[in-house]
């Protein structure tokens, strides 16, 4: 495993590499507010898969790594707690040889906690250009501590895990269905079962996100139909789903992402390439949409801090970063113009056609392969990392000019 | 004799008072031919040794005869000269002979004259002499009878007035009184004016009292003033302008008048402008009859009633309340008129054209008519705007006409295409099939608005209407907005989710692509023709030039083909991708054979090439023209022939995993392909967009799964049998070997048992199939 940094002299992104193929990338919202990402590998036929918890240096532009062993199961999603960076959740394929030739592969998922930092054994260890090529021989490889997983009925291939922003909960995301589980007093227990059922047609879900306001009690789950379910915890799960939203994207609807800041507004992105915010109030149609994918687009993300940045990741090896201003909870420049009728606006648009309109801020062009995953960094809002499955991690900056745009 | 003769002539010049010019010419002629006969300077004897020595004796002998007739000559002219002076003489002298007896006569008048003036001075002596004293007892007799006179009139005014109004002499009476009524408001504190006064107000207030029911008859009566005598009917507008009189010296205001007169005019217009308003709410009764009755009625009566009070109220200060009225009213009918014409633009089906027109021409004129009556307000130009806005709102009509015929016609080429299966319909002959319709509708469209423009339409040249009509409404509303809006709309279908069928945006594409190639620019300039569009910058500035409707055309044609090759790629994708989830992997048995969804890709591949050759050449249209003639001349079929295995095909591409690090090292050195780029106006180029599609999500899709040694192995023999059929459908077919080589890459990665079948093998499967 070897890692480097690229200098750029504007806006250096800084390219993490893995040796195996990764899917699974997860932002670490760190106590100490440092800038985190945890990535797995998944390789098959690896004798160690691992999970590398990196932490990037601002000031000198670099990775340090703490790397944590998974065994032979090949992981194809993590996720982190949001109330509790050392706990987090991996999906994993594992494959067992019943009786020598037959082998059998199964979809699972556990519930790990990360070591505490042991300052003085581990020292982080920081990759700068000149290490590169000793920093893998010498990084220690630490073991994580299973919390435990458990059985759930029907489970089918669980896709991934959705913690809940605020409590010691979680969605087990599967093809049976959503898994509310309670996390509290160091055990795992299922709180409901929410099965995937339309009607009489079989769902299968693919990704699912707590909806941040009102306490969060509602969780949206991606179909592979191309649909959104939008389900309340609160209610018995034989009431069904509270949002509906159908034929939200032709093909799999591949992610959903609540708007941290826009109550009802939230983006979903799927294999036709488009990304579309919803209002949950409206869901016949969709309040914007986007295309700028040529081929599925796996996953989105609103900017925790500053919802009209986007973060959009597909499998044409491209990342873009978007501003919907238009969409976004941030007021309008001047809203009295707004009000005045149409020419002042056609007007003040045309004086200042950069800072009103939506557009493509950037695109990450460094991947070679598909990328699968992309994120904020969850203490940096103008920092995230997009994961390609070629094993190469990216992290980027929102340029400065579009920083300095949307702070002053 | 010849010094006789210059003397005689000398004297005789002298007489006519002549000389001095003569003699002046001869005082400056010393130098003059002294040989010239008739000059000053004449010399006989040099004169007669010239003629001695050059004439011979024949030509002085004719000299000589000649000198002696004219010497006669002037010897009788002398002769006759001097008897004409002598008679005039004798006239003279009787001439004075007359004058002295008549001034004789004329004395003998003078003296009588003396003698008569004399006499009356002795008489007026006389004269004076007797009368004397009395003279101031004469003046103060004639004072006391004069104001006899006076008193005795007074006293009488009253029975005069009454007598006067009786007979209808108002004005008489009006003086009479004016008269009187200085010495009676004199003289009011004396009792005996007292109830004179009294009885002549009191009559003149009756007088008053019946001037003004008598005006206000003539106000509310003024349409049928021509009949009015002095009876029981009402005044005619003279009589009007007396009754004003009248009343003016009776001290009314001119402005109380006005009032009152407008007042009186009010309810009747207010009742026109009411049956109006009605009518203008329904097309009950045709347009040209409303135009007629408002023309008629209103327009004429307001005319009527604008020429009475210009008679009537010269002052400035009427006048403005009469603008301020007539402008009330004029605003008010404009507006109803506005109305209809508008809601029979919007209402009337095709055939209101021509009626429309007829009706705005004749209500223009009128107003025209009118307007050298009221020559402020600008009365031509506010109806010219109402015929503009009609004109306007009857193009508009027109283009939602043209709109819902496109909705019309894009919704019937979607269930034709629904209907019948996507091989019985012909494409280019259902693209054309609507080229023409829409064509036609349009040029149709503005055949009937050229209505507008007749020559014998008042409005037709004004300046102000060709620029909101032709320019704005037309050309640029009416025919730029829907160019637009019908690329617009085509594109619109592109980003509907669900998609539209495949093939719908297929045609439209290729619509949009031919439209702008052939219609756009003739209907532009058909336009510009048959509305005589100006060439000005300002017309250029109010129109959207062809070259930015041609631009959105060609977007909404790459657009509408992008989202073809996404929904027909995407249906493919779908079927991969459902037989890729469906399936184990895992266990199962060794290949036998290609899976059916990979040759039902292949076969629903040749289907779209087929529906895209019929409409796209080889090449992106514009670009070589047919230089892969060859290529799309062949039949669908024969391009389900499979690669020919040729040795280079084969020691190139080899559907084995091994290729793996081929791959790695293929990315590592060459240049970033660009798998899903837009695709181009040409057949190879759309269907290669297609296979590109389908074949990244294969390969998205394996990477989802894990395979077992047979899985792995199967991927291998559908790989083989898609680079063997693919081939033929693609502009580059590195990219598709580029995808098949990482589907293989990506497969073997899954597989936990990465054992590959022979290349050979995997052939004769192939092969077999």
């Amino acid at each position: 495993i070897k890692s480097e940094i690229k200098m750029d002299i504007d806006d250096p992104p800084v390219i993490y590499g893995l040796e195996t193929q990764a899917r699974a990338l997860c932002s670490v919202p760190a106590l100490d507010d440092s800038q985190q990402f945890i990535i797995g590998t998944q390789g098959l036929r690896v004798e160690h898969n691992q999970l590398h918890l990196l932490t990037f240096d601002a000031d000198t532009n670099s990775v340090s790594k703490r790397i944590f062993d998974h065994g032979r199961d090949e992981i194809w999603s993590v996720s982190v707690a949001p109330h509790n960076p050392n706990l987090c959740a991996t999906v994993f394929n594992r494959v067992t040889m019943d009786s020598g030739t037959n082998p059998s592969v199964a979809k699972r998922w556990c519930l790990w906690k990360l070591p505490e930092e042991e300052d003085n054994q581990t020292p982080r260890h920081r990759n700068s250009s000149e290490d590169a090529l000793t920093s893998s021989s010498l990084s220690s490889v630490e073991s994580l501590q299973s919390i435990g997983s458990i059985e759930l009925e029907q489970q089918g291939e669980p896709r991934c895990l959705a913690f809940h922003p605020e409590r010691a909960e979680a969605v087990l995301v599967s093809d049976g269905g959503l898994y509310q589980l309670g996390l509290g007093s160091g055990a795992v227990r299922l709180l409901a079962h929410l099965p995937a059922k339309d009607g009489r047609s079989q769902l299968r879900y693919w990704h699912a996100a707590w909806n941040p306001h009102h306490s969060a009690q509602q969780v949206i789950a991606a179909c592979d139909s191309g649909g959104l379910r939008g389900f309340d915890v609160r209610c018995p799960p034989s009431d069904g789903p509270v949002v509906v939203i159908d034929n939200a994207h032709n093909g799999q609807a591949r992610c959903v992402d609540y708007n941290p800041n826009k109550q009802y507004y939230l983006a979903s992105s799927g294999d036709d390439g488009a990304i579309r915010f919803w209002d949950t109030r409206q869901p016949s149609n969709p309040v914007k949409m986007l295309r700028l994918h040529k081929h599925w687009a796996c996953c989105v993300q609103f900017n925790p801090y500053h919802d009209q940045l986007v973060l959009s990741g597909g499998t044409d090896a491209k990342v873009y970063l978007t501003n919907n201003r238009s969409i976004s909870s941030e007021p309008v420049l001047s809203l009295d113009d707004d009000l005045d009728d149409d020419d002042d606006d056609d007007d003040r648009r045309q004086q200042q056609p950069e800072l009103d309109e939506d557009r493509t801020v950037s695109v990450v062009e460094e991947h070679e392969d598909s990328v699968y995953a992309a994120v904020w960094c969850a203490t940096d809002p103008w920092l995230f990392a997009s994961l390609s499955y070629d094993g190469r991690l990216v992290i980027s900056h929102v340029p400065k000019s579009e920083k300095y745009r949307i702070l002053l | 004799a010849e010094p006789d003769r210059s003397s005689r002539n000398s004297r005789l010049r002298s007489f006519y008072q002549q000389g001095q010019v003569e003699s002046d010419a001869a005082s400056v002629g010393l130098n003059v031919d002294p040989c010239d006969i008739d000059g000053a300077g004449f010399d006989p004897e040099v004169y007669l040794s010239k003629l001695l020595q050059e004439q011979p004796l024949t030509s002085l002998m004719a000299k000589e005869q000649q000198m002696v007739d004219q010497i006669r000559q002037l010897d009788s002219d002398m002769q006759t000269l001097v008897y004409d002076n002598y008679s005039k003489f004798i006239s003279a002298t009787d001439t004075i002979r007359k004058m002295k007896s008549d001034f004789h006569r004329m004395e003998q008048e003078m003296n009588n004259l003396a003698e008569s003036v004399s006499a009356m001075s002795q008489q007026a002596a006389d004269v004076r002499q007797h009368v004397g004293g009395k003279r101031a007892e004469l003046k103060r007799l004639a004072g006391v009878s004069a104001l006899l006179h006076k008193l005795q009139y007074l006293l009488d005014l009253p029975a005069r007035l009454t007598e006067l109004r009786r007979e209808g002499a108002h004005q008489q009476a009006i003086r009479a009184w004016q008269q009187a009524d200085r010495v009676l408001s004199r003289y009011a504190d004396l009792p005996s004016f007292r109830p004179i006064r009294a009885d002549c107000l009191a009559i003149m207030a009756e007088l008053r009292a019946q001037l003004w029911q008598r005006f206000n008859e003539g106000g509310s009566g003024t349409e049928s003033g021509g009949e009015g005598g002095s009876g029981g009917g009402a005044p005619d507008a003279r009589q009007l302008a007396e009754l004003v009189d009248l009343l003016g010296q009776l001290g009314e205001s001119e402005a109380d008048l006005s009032a009152a007169f407008l007042r009186q005019a009010d309810p009747r217009m207010q009742r026109l402008l009411g049956d109006l308003e009605a009518q203008a709410g329904s097309l009950q009764d045709d347009v040209l009859q409303f135009v007629d009755q408002g023309c008629n009625h209103l327009v004429s009566e307001l005319c009527i009633l604008i020429a009475v009070f210009g008679d009537i109220f010269p002052s400035p200060e009427s006048r403005a309340k009469l603008e301020a009225y007539h402008e009330s009213v004029m605003r008010s009918y404009l507006a109803i008129v506005s109305k209809r014409f508008c809601l029979e633009a919007r209402e009337s089906g095709g055939t209101g054209d021509s009626l429309l027109v007829r009706a705005c021409d004749r209500f223009h004129r009128k107003l025209q008519a009118m307007h050298r009556l009221v020559t402020e307000g600008e009365l031509s130009v506010r109806a010219l705007a109402v015929v503009c806005d009609a004109a306007a709102e009857r193009a508009a009509a027109v283009r939602a006409q043209l709109d819902l015929r496109l909705t019309a016609a894009l919704s019937g080429l979607r269930s034709q295409l629904a209907t019948a299966g996507a091989r019985s319909v012909s494409l280019p002959q259902l693209m054309a099939g609507l080229l023409t319709e829409l064509v036609d509708a349009v040029k149709a469209a503005l055949a009937g608005l050229q209505a507008f423009l007749a020559t014998d339409v008042s409005f037709s040249l004004k300046p102000a209407f060709r620029e909101r009509f032709c320019v704005r409404a037309v050309r640029q509303e009416l025919l730029a907005g829907f160019l637009n809006h019908q690329a617009t709309q085509c594109a619109r279908l592109a980003q509907l989710s669900p998609t539209p069928p495949p093939l719908l945006l297929l045609l439209l594409s290729r619509y949009c692509l031919d439209f702008r190639n052939s219609s756009l620019h003739y209907l532009c300039t058909l336009a510009d023709e048959q509305f005589l569009v100006p060439e000005s910058p300002q017309a250029e500035a109010l129109v959207t030039p062809v070259s930015e409707l041609s631009a959105v055309y060609s977007d909404s044609a790459a657009e509408l083909l992008q989202a073809y090759v996404c929904a027909s790629g995407g249906t493919l994708a779908g079927m991969l991708r459902k037989s890729v989830d469906a399936r184990d992997w895992l266990q199962g048995i060794e290949p036998r054979s290609v899976r059916a969804v990979v040759k039902r890709v292949v076969e629903d591949l040749a289907g779209i090439d087929a529906s895209v050759s019929s409409l796209y050449d080889e090449a992106p249209s514009g670009g070589g023209g047919r230089g892969g003639g060859d290529r799309s001349s062949d039949s669908s079929a024969s391009r389900l022939a499979r690669r020919p295995l040729t040795a280079a095909s084969r020691s190139q591409w080899s559907a084995t995993p091994s290729t793996l690090g081929n791959s790695l090292l293929h990315r590592l050195f060459s240049d970033k392909v660009d798998l899903l780029g837009p695709a181009e106006f040409g057949r190879a180029s759309v269907v290669s967009g297609v296979v590109r599609l389908a074949l990244k999500t294969l390969l998205e899709c394996v990477r989802l799964k894990t395979f077992g040694r047979y899985g792995l192995q199967q991927v291998q023999v559908d790989c083989h049998y898609l680079h063997a059929f693919l081939w033929r459908y693609v502009s580059d077919d590195s990219v598709v070997h580029f995808l098949l080589e990482e589907i293989l890459a990506s497969a073997a990665h899954r597989c936990i048992d990465p054992v590959s079948m022979e290349q050979s093998v995997v052939e004769l499967i192939v092969e077999r199939d």
